[in-house]
């Protein structure tokens, strides 16, 4: 193996003397080769070897979420059953398609690296950089729509008191399902968050052209990551917004998933624009709250709307929300790691455009790379696991 | 497999110490996992597959994951001891989920105790 990996490619024998590139025992080191390796082979073994450790401990910190999501399965199948019809499947397919060509170019640039071909690695990484931002994008749209929604995470609106209670959350279904009313709550939401990152755009914008003026060469490819990621983004909540509206899985759900939340001190709705029966109906009578409804209903005493809405609350499973708590940590932490590999692929795309990876020395290259798929493996898992439960 | 030895001027192997991973390969792999994400999301919306479902989505997944950590990864082709922690960090995993998986049975009786006395509460009312 040393035989092999000797053959410095500066010809160099050890010993061998020279201005610069010596260390103290005189071994002649590339400016690549850190000082305590004798080889670039050792050091990209020992780099390789210190990666796949992280790799493993990332494996185990994600897969106690992954037991946390098994046993509420297990334990209680209902509400995944009855949580997962909230998901767009096409999203999620999308983004998998998207993280998958991601790897892709993330492999073909490790490929590159490995060849020394600088500008196919530098198209490569950008690539990879823009998907990485597509997905977050996609993420963004689906996100703001289970907030318009009211799919959050458990105990999003109540007191820690009130967890658990048999009245699901003081939650009740509102009798109309009113879906063009929050697709347009749900644009005009990403319209605010299209143009937040339209300005913030400018911020890469300027670098990139300062790092031209002043010809600072990191400057001006850090600020061009940062374009290719905030265009990215922009695009993916436009595909987002595109899937939405063209393929929709929900055509045949068999529940209003218009949900608006009931606190002790009255009805929490956006704009109070579609509560105003609710309101009518409050004013006419003492406020009911749920408890009160419900041994009315028992009693046969209750008003049609409110059967109605006991009939749609009853379609609701106890305890729904748990879902939505596994749901946002496993694909919030995700989106954490998706974040950092695009830090991390910006930092690559730096270097690789400075012209610092050679056959050599790509070892950086091929960690992140490895760290990219990893992300990918774990999205793999998490799209069967989230959007296609029957 | 050690393909640091096959340095015998195949323009893939211009240099020593790691595989490089030919391109047909990597765009079959991308093929392949893109025709498993396409037969997942099929399935899930017109087999009706039931309680096997869960077996069927983490069986593809499981070979989308092999593709990607053989190819892309590298590990046909890593080190044997790179391949050796990686594989015994899913048996902890496995283990992980096994053993709690094991008695998640265990305190149901109480939570339908508690269940049973929040209702006989709520009707007391």
């Amino acid at each position: 193996m040393t035989t092999v990996t000797d053959h410095s490619h500066h010809g160099d024998a050890e010993g061998s003397s020279g201005a610069h590139g010596h260390d103290a025992h005189g071994h002649y080191h590339p400016p690549y080769l850190a000082h305590h390796f004798d080889t670039p082979q050792q050091q990209f073994d020992a780099g390789k070897l210190g990666i796949w450790i992280f790799l493993i401990t990332e494996i185990l910190f994600f897969s106690g979420l992954f037991v946390a999501y098994t046993i509420y399965r297990a334990t209680h199948p209902e509400i995944f059953e009855y949580a997962h019809q909230f998901l767009n499947k096409y999203l999620g397919a999308i983004n998998t398609g998207v993280l998958l060509f991601s790897s892709l170019t993330m492999a073909w640039g490790v490929r590159c690296a490995q060849l020394g071909k600088r500008w196919g690695l530098v198209y490569c990484l950008a690539l990879t950089l823009f998907c990485a931002a597509v997905f977050l994008g996609v993420k963004t749209f689906e996100y703001t729509e289970k907030f318009e929604k009211r799919l959050l995470w458990s105990g999003a609106f109540v007191s820690a008191t009130d967890l658990g209670k048999t009245v699901p959350q003081l939650l009740h279904v509102t009798m109309d399902s009113d879906a063009a009313t929050l697709d347009k709550r749900v644009e005009s939401d990403l319209g605010y968050i299209m143009i937040f990152w339209f300005w913030v755009l400018m911020i890469p914008l300027i670098m990139t052209l300062v790092g031209h003026w002043l010809n600072f060469r990191s400057l001006r490819t850090t600020g061009f990551g940062g374009l290719i990621g905030i265009v990215g983004i922009m695009m993916g909540i436009q595909v987002g917004l595109f899937i939405h509206h063209n393929i929709d899985p929900h055509a045949h759900a068999e529940t209003d998933h218009i949900v608006s939340v009931e606190t002790p001190e009255g009805v929490i709705n956006e704009d109070g624009e579609s509560d105003s029966e609710l309101a009518t109906a409050k004013a006419e009578h003492e406020p009911k709250d749920a408890h009160t409804i419900e041994k009315e209903l028992v009693e046969g005493k209750g008003t049609e709307k409110e059967i109605h809405q006991f009939d749609q609350r009853e379609k609701i499973v106890r305890n729904w929300s748990v879902f939505f708590s596994i749901y946002y940590f496993m694909t919030g932490l995700h989106a954490f790691h998706i974040l950092g590999g695009m830090l991390a692929i910006t930092w690559l795309l730096v270097r690789a455009v400075n012209n610092d990876f050679n056959p050599f020395y790509f070892g950086p290259v091929d960690y992140v790379g490895l760290y990219w798929h990893l992300v990918d493996l774990i999205w793999i898992y998490l799209f069967p696991l989230l959007y296609l439960i029957h | 497999m050690d393909p640091s030895h096959s340095n015998d001027g195949h323009s893939d192997e211009i240099h020593g110490f790691a595989h490089i991973m030919p391109v047909p390969i990597l765009l079959a792999v991308f093929a392949a996992l893109l025709g498993l994400t396409y037969l997942t999301t099929w399935v899930s919306a017109n087999v009706p597959l039931g309680s096997n479902e869960l077996i069927v989505s983490m069986g593809i997944a499981t070979v989308k994951a092999g593709l990607v950590m053989a190819f892309f990864m590298h590990m046909l082709y890593d080190k044997p001891f790179n391949v050796a922690i990686v594989f015994f960090s899913l048996v902890f995993v496995a283990l992980f989920i096994g053993f709690t998986l094991h008695d998640k049975f265990e305190y149901q009786s109480q939570i339908d105790d508690a269940q049973y006395e929040e209702i006989r509460l709520e009707q007391a009312m």
